[in-house]
């Protein structure tokens, strides 16, 4: 059956749809061939409020059933949103593929029926959304640090990832969520009307299938993407850039009833999220999916012309495996009834790049461009980073995975890379990428969006561990300018324990009395960090966020800290720290009216490099004592 | 309200007229109720009242206040003021905690820019332009050009910069956190090699204390710096190498503020905010205790300016054209204490180790030889014992300085061990003369913030409670200007006749203008006289100088609170003006006109102008309670060693052989009475026995609240006593009052209990067998004992009830194994209080 490319259909709207009238709709199940498949209408429903209470706007819908045989063997296909869908009217030749009128969009389904029916978006509410596509909307935040690291979380104690390879997203999500709680109430009255109201009358949306190669990881990241409509799902190889040479490239464009295709990342390895083209406008607007994407209005994602393998058939929702094929411009709107794109369209992308040396392989190099934006920017960097970790095997259970690079960030921000993973996973990769990320490009003050990625990662089969069995003082009293000697014993992994000699030098000005002395592990460092400098996780904007983000980078993995408590409390002002302040300054800055200045305590630091990473944590009081100095 | 003057012709006329009312009939009525005065004369009396515009001295002094603007409202965020300073008439205020420069235009203070993560601790003036010190990682200072800042010099390595001096090109810099004092020199253009270290820069000064938060300057250009932690005043001569040394280490730990006279006369106020508490530290002064007379004294002059709050003269005035002056702590004042005071002139210069003042300012060789002995003896000490008290035969207020030398940058920045001094609360005020003897002037419950010199008196900016003092030392004045509505003062700024004032939580300006406020107000606090009263004269002792009065208004009511309920109105406004024929020190009488009460409150309005007010010294009212009855409280009657009621307290197990305890006859009779209006009491006492409704008299017009009654001869019974106090002696029979208190019953019991043998005694082989009954009229059984041959071998007896507990008890007493012959068997029978029977049998054993 010939594809079909009807130039400019007639409209038909909502209130002239009747039950029983047939026609057929248009979709690509294969390559880039747009076929149709015969609908006929079973119900109309007219200006309820699709979302919750009176707050949204009266929607109409009609429901179809589709007899085609494909469709009743796959059910609703993931990847069919936004098939535009003909009727015939009566005096019209009924055949598939000619004629009709367009009424809307294939946009939601129901699940394990055993006839395949679909919800159509009416075309008039598709072209509404059109309409304001050049509308002076700001661009709002879909997604917040604080949810996206809280989930990341979820997924690391679901997934049983050691804490010591995901420590610092636990610090990152205490950092946003002191400074995002705004932002998140604000985020629980964003989420997509369209979904909600359907999820819960038993209706599947139809989401836009994004493949990954695992499985393992596509259920694992889902939970990232519960507030979009993007479905990952597992299949075949996803490394491959290009299409495979069946497809006909040439014939593939945007028209109705055509793949489009939104690549999140592409290059070495593509990521793509595929939907079908509803109708083009007269001015040359591409309307598609017939339900949103993220539903925030504006939108800035690249649209590309796309391909399908084949359609995997499966109980849990059929699904469309393809690809991109060609960057065709920018989705620019995205509301609950369609989304917008044009051929002008802006995105913009950042570099990715990372190189593997795992075992025994030959070392590999990947680059990727990953799209700019605020949910996705983060997650494909995570999707590439963990792809690329096993493109040739899966990691042994014994590993340790180095992680050495920079993300650069807007305004010259560069964060360093400069970790080690014990028992490292390629998610746990990710993530050491997609924390700091989201943390920086989804926060509350501005976004400061990712420029680029350099990653060097590197896969031994042994586990560079140690946990820190005890250790005992030369001193439990000393002078001030005395050196405090420490043996600290360490419990590696496999080996035998190990002694480290350490040398604390008091220096000379410290004050009498008995003073706390912590042997910790990076982790520990950075959450007593951030518990006694409140005001470090008090961030006013993307410069105060960078910096203690920054900081929490900088933390090692392989570093001993050992700190000596001061007695006094010390004020802070904002983000700026105010030691040795005299008492009179102090009470006028220390008041009970003002959370704006807070207290915290200095210690004395001492950073030991060690060459495996160490965990643990022990605490003695060591007694400073003047009347021991030595004249 | 009538007055009455103080013509004594009047007196003697209206005094006439009393004695005659009281020889027809009234002399008894009016002269048998005491009057009592309620008396304002000190700080503490005043301070209860509310003072609107006026203040008290701790002279107790009440007099019109300055007047008090506030100048523009800060930005919200600012609510703190470091510093003030003014250039070209505009003002400039650092601003905190979020960094601000704020500029005072249109009524409001303006953010001239904002430091994100830095902090501007002090301002000063440099050729022309607003010099700011900015505090960060990188302190420097800087000057504004405009609206834009033109960097002077960076300092590496300085994290804050508390005080500045402006001598020209050549600028001294107080800071911390390494307590360095630096001499920068502006007048060398910047080194082109930024690396290396800034020729322009020299560390004239490296302590061990963390911050030196304060800086001063004499004429001859020596520099004082006071530190934080261990409160010591440095000084040092910064146009020669020679080493700095310790001028005075406080007992505080914290030198905030620095005044420099150009004599090099030191003021030094502390301020560890621990010291800084709610409330005055001693609470106002209660005592009336004189005040220093200067007038004969030579070398104090004659100044006579007490009743001056602030000179009205200029010449205290910092031009802003003047670089070399920094704001009011520093010596370059043109008008400065000893040269305003002739006193301190003169008593400076009369004392003989003052006349020519040592090379690099440190005390000479005589003063050295006077101080050496005690001062090192007492540091000596203090260091071994680690008990720093003040120096033997010294007081606070003649304390020797301590010359000890301090580390000069050369040397090590060890902190020595200080020693644990015993500190005394609240932080001070030190003025440590040019021969180096330091006194204590001040000392109060607050940080000392900063210290202005104004005529021969000291303003002075504290916390936290918003506080500005006004010290004249010579008078032993110390004064409350005023008490901000904010927490601390961290500085104040003379300009031209009036001062500005910059405050901490929240932060404002305030104009204080030299001169008296117009007028001003003093409510009394309401004076609850305990019952309703009958008021009589007000007595107003009160300088008024001319073109001043004093308006005087009395109120009362009966209910504690007037905004309440309703008391009567204010009385018509009495008058009080300048009067040359009356003495300051003549009380002037004002009858006062308002209803009996039982409250009372009085409204002084004060009418000045800016040269003068007037001073209230001594308030005094007169009223008079009706005669209250006494009131008897408590009367208690006991035996000695006895609770009341006449129980024993017995605990325990009974000892055998135990001597009787003797049997009381003093009867023990206390009470407690008072008399509400102080009437002197005199008591009777009475006694009634039960059954009875006669009243015996046993003792009368008793003066004591005590009584001792010999019960011996009275018959046994129980009797009610009654005690019955009356104020006769102070007042008319007729007026006079008594109250009555009731004892408890008590028993009189001196009868030993009886022994009744119905059945002689049994004796079986050499067995003894005695059965009896022992029995007393009123008083339980306690004990009986028996002994044999003997007076003092006593062998107690169980009653047949094995409990003695009531007034009969039956006893056998066996005696067993008696060897032949006679023996007499004694028994003891005692009762409750101690009446005992002695019974005596005869027995043969064959």
């Amino acid at each position: 059956m010939a594809a079909i490319a009807q130039a400019a259909p007639q409209i038909m709207p909502i209130d002239e749809v009747r039950v029983g009238m047939k026609g057929y709709g248009l979709s690509v199940f294969q390559g880039t061939r747009i076929e149709p498949f015969a609908v006929e209408v079973v119900s109309v429903t007219r200006n309820f409020f699709l979302g919750l209470g009176s707050g949204g706007v009266k929607r109409g819908a009609i429901w179809i059933r589709c007899p085609d045989g494909r469709m009743s063997q796959l059910g609703p296909v993931q990847g069919m949103s936004g098939s535009p869908i003909y009727l015939w009217r009566d005096d019209e030749i009924h055949e598939l593929g000619r004629g009709g009128d367009l009424i809307g969009a294939f946009a939601f389904g129901f699940l394990g029926s055993k006839q395949c029916y679909v919800g159509v978006q009416p075309i008039e509410q598709m072209i509404d959304v059109a309409s304001r596509t050049d509308s002076k909307q700001d661009k709002t935040t879909s997604q917040s640090a604080a949810s996206t690291l809280q989930t990341i979380m979820n997924i690391c104690d679901s997934q049983g990832l050691p804490r010591h390879n995901t420590w610092r997203n636990a610090a990152l999500a205490q950092l946003v969520t002191a400074t995002g709680s705004e932002h998140e109430s604000h985020q629980q009255t964003a989420v997509p009307t369209t979904l909600i109201g359907l999820a819960e009358g038993k209706v599947v949306p139809m989401l836009l299938p994004l493949a990954l190669r695992s499985p393992d990881l596509a259920d694992a990241l889902q939970p990232l993407l519960n507030r979009s409509s993007v479905k990952l799902v597992a299949a075949s190889s996803t490394l491959a850039g290009t299409p495979p040479a069946w497809i006909n490239r040439e014939s593939a464009s945007l028209q109705p009833g055509s793949v489009l295709s939104i690549p999140l990342a592409y290059g070495d390895m593509e990521l793509s999220a595929s939907g079908t083209v509803t109708h083009i406008t007269d001015a040359g607007d591409i309307l598609a999916f017939g339900h949103a994407m993220e539903g925030q209005g504006p939108q800035t994602l690249p649209i590309a012309s796309g391909y399908v393998h084949f359609v995997m058939p499966a109980q849990s929702g059929s699904f469309k495996v393809g690809g991109s094929i060609d960057l065709m411009g920018g989705l620019v709107r995205d509301e609950n009834s369609a989304v917008v794109g044009r051929h002008d369209g802006k995105y913009e992308t950042a570099t990715m790049t990372i190189s593997t040396d795992v075992l025994e392989q030959t070392p590999e190099a990947y680059q990727f461009q990953l799209v700019k934006h605020e949910r996705f920017t983060a997650l494909a960097a995570a999707i590439c980073a963990a792809e690329s970790m096993m493109a040739v095997q899966r990691l042994p259970s014994d590993n340790t995975v180095r992680l050495n690079g920079k993300l650069r960030f807007a305004g010259d921000r560069v964060l360093e890379i400069n970790q080690q993973m014990p028992y490292g996973s390629p998610i746990a990769v990710g993530f050491a990428l997609m924390g700091p990320i989201a943390a920086l490009t989804q926060n509350a003050h501005e976004q400061i969006m990712l420029e680029s990625v350099e990653l060097e990662t590197s896969v031994t089969d042994t586990v560079q561990l140690a946990v820190i069995l005890g250790a005992r003082l030369d001193h439990d009293e000393l002078a001030p300018g005395e050196t405090l000697g420490m043996t600290i014993r360490l419990q590696q992994v496999n080996h035998p324990p190990i002694d480290k000699r350490l040398e604390l030098t008091i220096p000379p000005n410290v004050p009498e009395g008995k003073l706390k002395l912590t042997i910790t592990d990076g982790p520990t460092y950075i959450r007593k960090l951030l518990a006694n400098r409140s005001h470090l996780r008090l961030t006013t904007n993307g410069d105060e966020l960078f910096a203690t983000t920054k900081r929490i980078m900088e933390a090692r993995d392989d570093m001993l800290y050992v700190l000596l408590d001061m007695p006094d409390s010390e004020l802070a002002v904002g983000r700026q720290e105010l030691p040795g302040l005299p008492s009179s300054r102090r009470a006028m800055l220390a008041t009970n009216t003002s959370t704006l200045t807070t207290a915290y305590k200095e210690w004395i630091e001492m950073v030991v490099p060690m060459d495996l990473v160490t965990t643990g944590q022990l605490k003695f009081n060591v007694q400073i004592n003047r009347s021991l100095e030595r004249h | 309200m009538n007055h009455i003057p103080d013509d004594p012709a009047i007196s003697l006329r209206l005094m006439a007229i009393y004695a005659c009312l009281l020889a027809a009939g009234w002399t008894t009525e009016i002269s048998a109720i005491q009057p009592t005065r309620w008396i304002h004369t000190t700080e503490a009396d005043f301070a209860t009242g509310e003072l609107d515009h006026t203040m008290v001295t701790n002279l107790g002094d009440l007099k019109l206040a300055p007047q008090v603007k506030t100048i523009g409202r800060t930005p919200r965020k600012a609510t703190v003021i470091y510093d003030l300073q003014t250039v070209d008439e505009e003002i400039y205020l650092a601003a905190g905690p979020e960094a601000k420069l704020l500029r005072h235009q249109n009524d409001s203070f303006d953010t001239v820019f904002t430091l994100a993560s830095e902090q501007i601790f002090a301002l000063d003036v440099y050729q022309g332009q607003l010099l700011m010190a900015i505090s960060g990682s990188t302190s420097r200072l800087a000057v504004l050009d405009g609206d834009n800042t033109e960097i002077l010099i960076e300092l590496e390595g300085i994290r804050y910069i508390w005080d500045v001096i402006v001598d020209n090109q050549i600028i001294y810099v107080a800071t911390g956190t390494d307590g360095k004092l630096l001499r920068i020199d502006l007048s060398h253009p910047a080194p082109a090699d930024q690396d290396h270290h800034d020729p322009r820069v020299k560390v004239l000064l490296d302590t061990a204390q963390k911050n030196l938060l304060c800086l001063g300057r004499d004429a001859q250009g020596h520099v004082y710096t006071g530190t934080d932690i261990d409160g010591l005043i440095y000084r040092l001569n910064p146009d020669q190498d020679a080493d700095p040394y310790v001028l005075y280490d406080a007992a505080e730990p914290e030198i905030a503020a620095l005044l420099v006279l150009d004599n090099g006369t030191v003021y030094a106020g502390t301020a560890d905010a621990d010291q800084a508490k709610h409330g005055r530290l001693k609470g106002e002064a209660r005592k009336e205790t004189g005040r220093p007379h200067r007038g004969q004294d030579q070398n104090n002059g004659d100044r006579q300016e007490q009743n001056k709050p602030l000179s009205a003269s200029p010449t205290l005035t910092k031009s802003s054209n003047t670089p070399d002056i920094k704001g009011t702590s520093h010596s370059t004042t043109t008008n400065d204490l000893a040269s305003d005071s002739p006193a301190l002139q003169k008593q400076n210069s009369n004392h003989k180790t003052q006349s020519i003042p040592a090379k690099n300012g440190a005390p000479s060789t005589e003063q050295y030889n006077e101080l050496r002995q005690v001062t090192d003896a007492w540091l000596t000490e203090a260091r071994k014992t680690a008990i720093s008290d003040q120096p033997p035969h010294s007081t606070p207020e003649s304390q020797a300085s301590n010359p000890t030398r301090a580390s000069s940058s050369t040397t090590s920045k060890k902190r020595n061990k200080r020693p644990q001094t015993r500190r005394k609360p609240g932080n001070a005020i030190y003025r440590i003369g040019t021969d180096h003897f330091v006194s204590e002037i001040f000392r109060e419950s607050v940080m000392v913030l900063k210290i202005l010199e104004d005529h021969g008196r000291l303003i002075v900016a504290t916390g936290n409670e918003g506080q500005i003092f006004h010290l004249d030392p010579d008078a032993e004045e110390t004064t409350i200007l005023t008490a901000l509505n904010a927490q601390q003062v961290p500085t104040i700024f003379a300009e031209g006749d009036r001062l500005l004032a910059a405050t901490a939580n929240p932060a404002m300006v305030v104009e204080l203008h030299r001169g008296f406020a117009g007028q001003g107000q003093y409510t009394s606090q309401v004076l609850d006289a305990s019952h309703v009263s009958q008021w009589g004269t007000m007595h107003v002792t009160a300088k008024i100088p001319p073109d001043t009065s004093m308006a005087v208004e009395v109120r009362s009511g009966n209910v504690e609170d007037p905004e309440r309920a309703a008391w009567s109105h204010w009385s018509p406004v009495i008058t009080l003006n300048h009067d040359p024929q009356v003495p300051p020190s003549t009380p002037q009488r004002v009858r006062i006109d308002a209803p009996n009460a039982r409250f009372f409150q009085y409204r002084l309005g004060l009418n000045g102008h800016e040269h003068a007010s007037p001073v209230v010294d001594r308030i005094q009212i007169t009223y008079v309670l009706p005669n209250l009855k006494p009131r008897i409280t408590e009367f208690q009657a006991r035996y000695p060693g006895k609770q009341p009621g006449g129980t024993t307290q017995s605990k325990g197990k009974p000892k055998i052989n135990a001597t009787i305890s003797k049997h009381e006859s003093d009867l023990n009779l206390l009470w407690k009475a008072r008399d509400d209006n102080g009437d002197q009491l005199i008591f009777t006492i009475e006694c009634q026995l039960a059954g009875s409704d006669k009243w015996i008299l046993i003792a009368e017009d008793l003066s004591t609240s005590a009584y001792k009654w010999n019960t011996n001869r009275m018959p046994d019974g129980r009797y009610i006593l009654k005690v019955n106090a009356s104020d006769r002696k102070d007042n008319a029979p007729h007026l006079a009052r008594t109250a009555t208190r009731l004892s408890d019953p008590i028993l009189i019991d001196n009868t030993p209990p009886q022994w009744i043998a119905p059945h002689p005694i049994q004796i079986v082989d050499n067995h003894v067998t005695v059965k009896a009954s022992v029995r007393d009229a009123l008083s339980p059984i306690k004990e009986v004992h028996w002994a044999i041959d003997s007076h003092d071998d006593w062998h107690m007896v169980s009653p047949t009830d094995l409990i003695y507990d009531s007034t009969a008890e039956d006893i056998i007493i066996t005696i067993p194994d008696l060897t032949p012959g006679a023996h007499v068997i004694t028994i003891r029978a005692v009762d409750l209080v101690n009446n005992a029977l002695y019974k005596a049998q005869f027995v043969r054993i064959d």
